[in-house]
């Protein structure tokens, strides 16, 4: 009875609806924008965050995110062009679809089954969410080192790409958190004389820097988004016997989407095309799949929006973001001196009831808003690029100044977007950078007090058996990462020789 | 990456090089590694240092990330060695890239470098012109930039960017933004 008047509480004696709607809302329209992805949308959004109580801040966030994963399918239906990466599974049905005058159907179909992913990527946190909390409690400084560096090498392993560069992502990250004052003997450390490097580089300026900036860089010399057809601005719902249809690829959906948003690096890209695969190989109609299978959308969009809940999974147990979304929302906890982790379950309790009570109504509120912000989404798609990228531009300023009121803080987030800007050209990943960024203060403070708690002995870094065993895994998986290349090639030229 | 992978692949055409941007990234990793380890040398020592000290960890992540930039740079030097010699391999690698319509990386960094100017030229200007002005030069700036007509909806833009900036930051969220010439 109390939850429930808790509930009602939080319901009614805060702004907690509308700040949801509005991350919501917000979040299809940044979703909906090519190029620019949920993290974007929500590292506009971090600034604003500022001036929040940290319940609200945090709901806007991850409501934001929400919003976002359903907005990426609106231009992946309608000009196949997908507004987010997870949302590229989405435009081969859907243009599909769109190209054989069902657009309005293959938008419902997305709606409906991104509704069904977020209502159960919800009821998975909350009940997944928990019991790692109670294991996370346990821990104790060489843990948190060990787990600061299980999260690193993981992401690095599996980000994609070049192993080398994650894990150099990831030092240069963990380099960028020494900046300022040092944790334990509190002389100053790369600040070069300036006193506004004193308390460190705030992530939330290297994160609008890496991914908001550098993306308004890199479009710079790209064209014009294509067009859509303003007579596209309609939803139809699935009927009965469609509804049942696609309850098998919405549940192979979800269950992909479980599992890939938990594991950290995976994200909605790889579960969106897997499910798509799946959902293909169950199907009593593999055939119509490429060629505007209602299935084909159901299974990518119930799988984002799926992981757009369980991502949180780790990075609220633990404090270890597997996602650049999540890693931005992270950043949202770090603006209000919160760190997830267990200790955000003990000290900060009402935060996480209030994000939980957020997401809990996000499904609803992506029905309601979804149907009536389909023809401002078209509206913005259509708007000019250039004018769209002069406002980002401007949000990104004004925002970022009313933080610290602060002009280093502008050039430290042009900078970084000057960075990010490179690093796209060098195929460096951000995510292990940020994560480096946003880990390192734990990773150094813990590593150093557990040597001065033990006289200097680095074996006490193996005596913790959850210390010990989250070594050996970072172990396994770099080991793995290294050794895949090799045993493909050994595979490949075995092929080629037989 | 977020949407980059969209942007890069679609547009930039940067793949085409992967060898030659392999070995650049060494490098690059090489002389950060340098330039931080010598910068680790510089940072004072107190009596409230631990067996590490405050430059103990510095100097560990450069010693990690030297041998990443070597091991990257020397990958990269091998394959192009292999493919026989750098201007073979780039030669080669650029044949085969898809060039859909992709810009050369010479214009995309004049690109980048116009747009990190036009956010230079803000933050200088703006404690001079103030904030309602500086916003609204600058929307106008990066619509003309980016090949919008300067025509009279964009002077219409400017002052409604400048009035809805204004109004949002410093009337509803009071932000106490440099009012510049508009002070007093």
């Amino acid at each position: 009875m109390d939850i429930l008047y808790q509930v009602f509480a939080l319901y009614t004696g805060t702004p907690i609806i509308l700040v949801a709607a509005i991350g919501v809302a917000w979040g299809i329209v940044g979703g909906a924008l090519p190029g620019i992805s949920p993290s974007i949308t929500m590292a506009l959004l971090l600034p604003f965050t500022y001036t929040l109580d940290p319940t609200s801040a945090v709901v806007l966030l991850a409501c934001t995110y929400v919003g976002a994963e359903y907005g990426g399918s609106v231009p992946a239906i309608l000009i196949n062009t997908p507004g987010t990466n997870a949302a590229a599974a989405t435009t081969i049905d859907g243009y599909a679809m769109k190209q054989r005058g069902m657009a309005a159907e293959a938008l419902g179909i997305s709606l409906y089954s991104g509704v069904i992913g977020g209502i159960i990527g919800f009821l998975l946190l909350v009940f997944l969410t928990g019991p790692l909390v109670r294991v996370a409690l346990l821990f104790t400084p060489p843990t948190y080192f060990a787990l600061g560096l299980l999260g690193l090498s993981v992401i690095a392993s599996l980000s994609g790409g070049s192993l080398v560069k994650a894990l150099a992502a990831a030092v240069i990250g963990l380099m960028v958190a020494t900046i300022g004052t040092d944790p334990i003997s509190g002389v100053s450390r790369f600040t070069f004389g300036q006193a506004d490097l004193l308390g460190g580089v705030a992530p939330i300026l290297i994160m609008v820097g890496l991914f908001a900036v550098s993306e308004l860089f890199a479009q710079s010399s790209l064209g014009e988004w294509v067009k859509s057809a303003a007579d596209t601005a309609r939803i139809r719902f699935p009927d009965g016997k469609l509804r049942r249809r696609l309850v098998k690829p919405q549940l192979i959906g979800s269950g992909i989407g479980a599992f890939e948003g938990v594991m950290p690096g995976a994200g909605g890209t790889i579960a969106s095309f897997m499910s798509y695969n799946e959902a293909r190989r169950w199907s009593r109609h593999g055939e119509e799949f490429g060629h505007g299978s209602p299935e084909g959308i159901a299974a990518p969009e119930s799988a984002n929006n799926t992981v757009a809940c369980t991502a949180l999974v780790p990075m609220l147990s633990f404090g270890i973001p597997g996602s650049n979304a999540t890693a931005v929302l992270l950043g949202g906890f770090l603006i209000h001196g919160m760190r997830p982790g267990p200790q955000l379950f003990q000290e900060n309790s009402d935060v996480i009831f209030g994000l939980y009570s957020g997401l809990a109504i996000s499904p609803f509120l992506l029905l309601a808003l979804g149907m009536m912000m389909l023809p401002l989404c078209i509206w913005m798609v259509n708007r000019p690029k250039a004018y769209l990228m002069a406002f980002i531009y401007a949000l990104i300023f004004s925002g970022i100044y009313s933080i610290h009121q602060s002009m280093f803080d502008l050039a430290i987030v042009l900078a970084a977007g000057g960075v990010g800007f490179f690093m796209r050209i060098l195929r460096f990943p951000f995510l292990p950078l940020v994560l480096g960024l946003v880990l390192g203060y734990m990773v150094e403070s813990n590593f150093r007090r557990s040597l001065v708690l033990s006289g200097d002995d680095p074996m006490v870094f193996l005596q913790d058996p959850i210390a010990a065993g989250f070594l050996a895994l970072a172990a396994i998986f770099v080991c793995g990462s290294l050794a895949a290349p090799l045993f493909r090639s050994w595979r490949q030229g075995r092929e080629a020789r037989s | 990456m977020g949407s980059s992978g969209l942007a890069m692949a679609g547009g930039m055409g940067l793949h085409e090089d992967k060898t030659m941007r392999d070995f650049i990234g060494g490098l690059v990793l090489l002389a950060l590694a340098a330039g931080y380890y010598l910068q680790s040398l510089q940072i004072p020592r107190s009596t409230l240092n631990d067996s590490y000290g405050a430059h103990g960890v510095p100097q560990i992540l450069a010693a990690c990330l030297a041998p990443l930039g070597m091991l990257l740079a020397a990958k990269a030097l091998v394959a192009m060695l292999r493919k026989g010699g750098v201007a073979t391999a780039t030669a080669a690698e650029a044949a085969a890239g898809d060039g859909k319509g992709s810009a050369s990386l010479g214009r995309s960094v004049l690109r980048m470098l116009g747009m990190l100017g036009l956010g230079i030229a803000y933050i200088l200007l703006l404690p001079w012109i103030g904030y309602p002005l500086a916003i609204g030069l600058m929307v106008g700036a990066v619509v003309l930039y980016q090949g919008g007509a300067a025509r009279f909806g964009l002077l219409l833009t400017m002052i409604g960017a400048s009035l809805g900036f204004w109004g949002v930051f410093v009337k509803l969220l009071g932000v106490p933004l440099p009012a510049g010439i508009w002070a007093g």
